[in-house]
């Protein structure tokens, strides 16, 4: 997969938030929500990214969109650079990537019907002549994600969690992306609705050659639709690796914990947990050297000191760990 | 001889009256629970296992919820006639509830010290300084670091994962012999959820309660509990030890929801084609008009046209296995 040119290739992308204090409201603190992300992701593929609340996944995958506005980095799309693009442009560039939310209802206007909700994207984007062929569309797009299209007429807030975020889906495709940003798209629903969603993502990836950067929480769904996967730790990128090697051959101290507090649905599984001492330390005043330190149950007197780079241990596999590394 | 059974629930029904109509939320659900053991309750959204573990310690508003029917038998006595008085003899000094978002059941305006020492108060007449000395040792016990001074900081001061421990405390105070846990942990980071499941086991180890926990994830599941109840449409639809639940699923509702999710340790090899998670096609039933028949019936692969007349009853089909499917 290296050979290909990728499709989007983010370098060193850093988003801060000032904290404002004191008398005259001068910048005091900046919390470092995303701090240096390198990230290639292919073409076709799909690139998961885990990570705990707060780890910064989220902020990068709208950093990528330019939802929010980087404050520092490199991202380019199809080779041009997205940090530079403005109006016209930066709207031609986002038709080329969307993004689905974890709350698919507080992403939906409720004052909208479906089929406003999704011809609204091809009316900015001037993907329909006449209003009879914006509706062949609507009907199109709602039998691709598997919704009556008789439905198209009702508000939101008459659909299920599961057909809410279908409808999210059909809005997304509406404008034929080539990436689509999948933020937690499945952790508000339930297992078996989950089930179907991840599968209607995997069939809509197959039929329109769909690049997805799929961020969650859950590494067991996480796992299952993702080519390749990268574990985020308080705002920097702590391992790459395919998704099979990744579980398999963990070699990132947090990687090894995470991956052994998923609890798995077998009873008569006994496993060796590593239970993390701690929790997740505050970005404003992030530990030295590799965040992970103060929690690692491996930490050597560097880790404080340094941090890691995210290095190549073997194919495709980085790891950002002066003790994985150096051996 | 088999251990005293605690909690005893026969035929329970509470209904809610809506504007819509009568809502069944909990339609006939009987389950049981020994001294020291950990029965999950598992289903998905709007099951009714929340509305049976609140009927338990009558924690639902009545009007517009009332008790329809069935027998709430606590060590032999019923207590859905009880006065409210006699309950609070009963609440949390033998039966004690954590819930899923501590900030929501925790007070605001009162230090976690003061909550935890008014409990002891209240259900043991400790006086104020050993009350407030108790609450440090039950901190201490759930591992808050530094309990002589954090006992006075108030809720918004800890963390998530650190007020669900101050949750658990406040629960534990007076020793209860059975604690009610719905859905603790799932507003957690999996390595936060790992440790307070640790917590909730070393906890009735020592204090030989049982628990009943209350999720939709059955990963939780298999690690955390010996017995299971799966309900479905507010009525358990089979029960059994968790071994014997994972291993031989007998209903159609358990065996999809088992094979619907994707196992962390089971990713797809590299070069093959990726399995597809199975999935339970269309959504839960309305409560309001449960269907004829097997509730579970529209959605059942197997269903044929028996099921969608006659109401399968919960039947032994083993000792110690119990399914409420006619097939």
């Amino acid at each position: 997969m290296s050979e290909t040119q990728p499709l989007l290739s983010v370098r060193n992308l850093r988003k801060y938030y000032g904290i404002t204090g004191g008398l005259m409201g001068r910048k005091v603190h900046d919390v470092r929500a995303v701090d240096g992300v390198s990230l290639d992701i292919h073409p076709g593929e799909t690139l998961g990214l885990v990570g705990e609340s707060g780890c910064g996944k989220s902020t990068t995958g709208r950093c990528m969109m330019r939802l929010i506005e980087p404050s520092a980095g490199e991202i380019r799309f199809n080779g041009k650079d997205v940090t530079k693009t403005e109006g016209h442009e930066l709207r031609a560039l986002r038709r080329d990537m969307q993004i689905i939310f974890q709350d698919p209802f507080a992403s939906l206007n409720p004052r909208h019907t479906v089929r406003d909700i999704i011809a609204e994207a091809l009316v900015i984007h001037r993907l329909a002549a006449t209003r009879a062929e914006r509706e062949d569309r609507v009907i199109e797009l709602l039998e691709t994600v598997g919704l009556r299209p008789d439905l198209r007429t009702r508000f939101p807030h008459e659909f299920s969690g599961g057909q809410r975020q279908r409808i999210g889906i059909a809005r997304a495709l509406a404008v034929q992306p080539k990436l689509i940003v999948c933020d937690e798209p499945v952790s508000a629903l339930d297992v078996s609705i989950q089930a179907q969603v991840i599968n209607l993502l995997e069939d809509l990836q197959e039929r329109f050659n769909l690049t997805y950067l799929f961020i969650a929480h859950d590494l067991s769904v996480v796992e299952h639709i993702s080519d390749r996967i990268a574990v985020m730790y308080l705002g920097r990128v702590v391992e790459i690796a395919p998704a099979h090697d990744l579980y398999r051959t963990p070699q990132h101290p947090y990687t090894e914990a995470l991956l052994s507090a998923v609890p798995i649905p077998d009873p008569k599984l006994k496993r060796k947990r590593i239970v993390l001492k701690g929790e997740l330390p505050n970005p404003i005043r992030p530990p030295t050297g590799c965040h992970f330190h103060p929690r690692c149950p491996i930490a050597q007197p560097i880790c404080t000191k340094e941090a890691p780079p995210l290095t190549q241990t073997n194919a495709n596999h980085h790891v950002a760990c002066h003790l994985r590394v150096a051996v | 001889m088999p251990p005293e059974t605690l909690l005893d629930i026969r035929g329970l029904k509470t209904w809610f009256r809506t504007d819509d109509g009568m809502v069944r939320a909990v339609d006939g659900v009987s389950l049981t629970i020994a001294r020291g053991e950990t029965l999950a309750v598992v289903g998905e959204s709007g099951c009714g296992k929340t509305v049976t573990a609140r009927s338990v310690l009558k924690l639902i508003d009545m009007p517009p919820g009332r008790f329809e029917a069935g027998q709430i038998l606590w060590r032999g006595r019923d207590l859905i006639p009880l006065a409210n008085a006699e309950m609070d003899q009963i609440r949390a000094s033998e039966i004690a509830m954590v819930f899923q978002e501590p900030m929501t059941s925790l007070n605001p305006v009162y230090t976690v010290g003061e909550q935890i020492a008014e409990s002891l108060r209240t259900h043991e007449q400790q006086s104020r300084k050993a009350a407030m000395d108790g609450a440090v040792d039950m901190l201490r016990l759930v591992q808050i670091g530094n309990a002589e001074r954090r006992v006075h900081d108030y809720p918004h001061q800890f963390s998530g994962g650190q007020r669900q421990r101050v949750m658990i405390a406040l629960a534990l105070a007076c020793k209860p012999q059975l604690l009610i846990a719905d859905e603790p942990t799932t507003a957690l980071d999996v390595t936060i959820q790992a440790q307070i499941l640790e917590l909730m086991e070393e906890m009735k180890q020592r204090f030989g309660m049982a628990i009943m926990l209350i999720t939709h994830a059955m990963g939780v599941v298999a690690e955390n509990a010996q017995r299971v109840a799966v309900m479905y449409a507010g009525r358990v639809v089979e029960e059994a030890p968790v071994e014997e639940l994972f291993a031989n699923p007998r209903h159609p509702y358990t065996q999809g929801l088992i094979r619907s999710i994707p196992r962390v340790d089971m990713g797809h090899v590299p070069g093959t084609a990726r399995a597809r998670l199975a999935q339970i096609p269309g959504s839960v039933p309305n409560l309001l008009q449960p269907p004829e028949g097997c509730r579970f019936a529209a959605r059942c692969g197997l269903a044929i046209d028996a099921c969608h007349s006659t109401d399968p009853m919960l039947r032994a089909i083993s000792p110690n296995h119990a399914v409420a499917c006619i097939l």
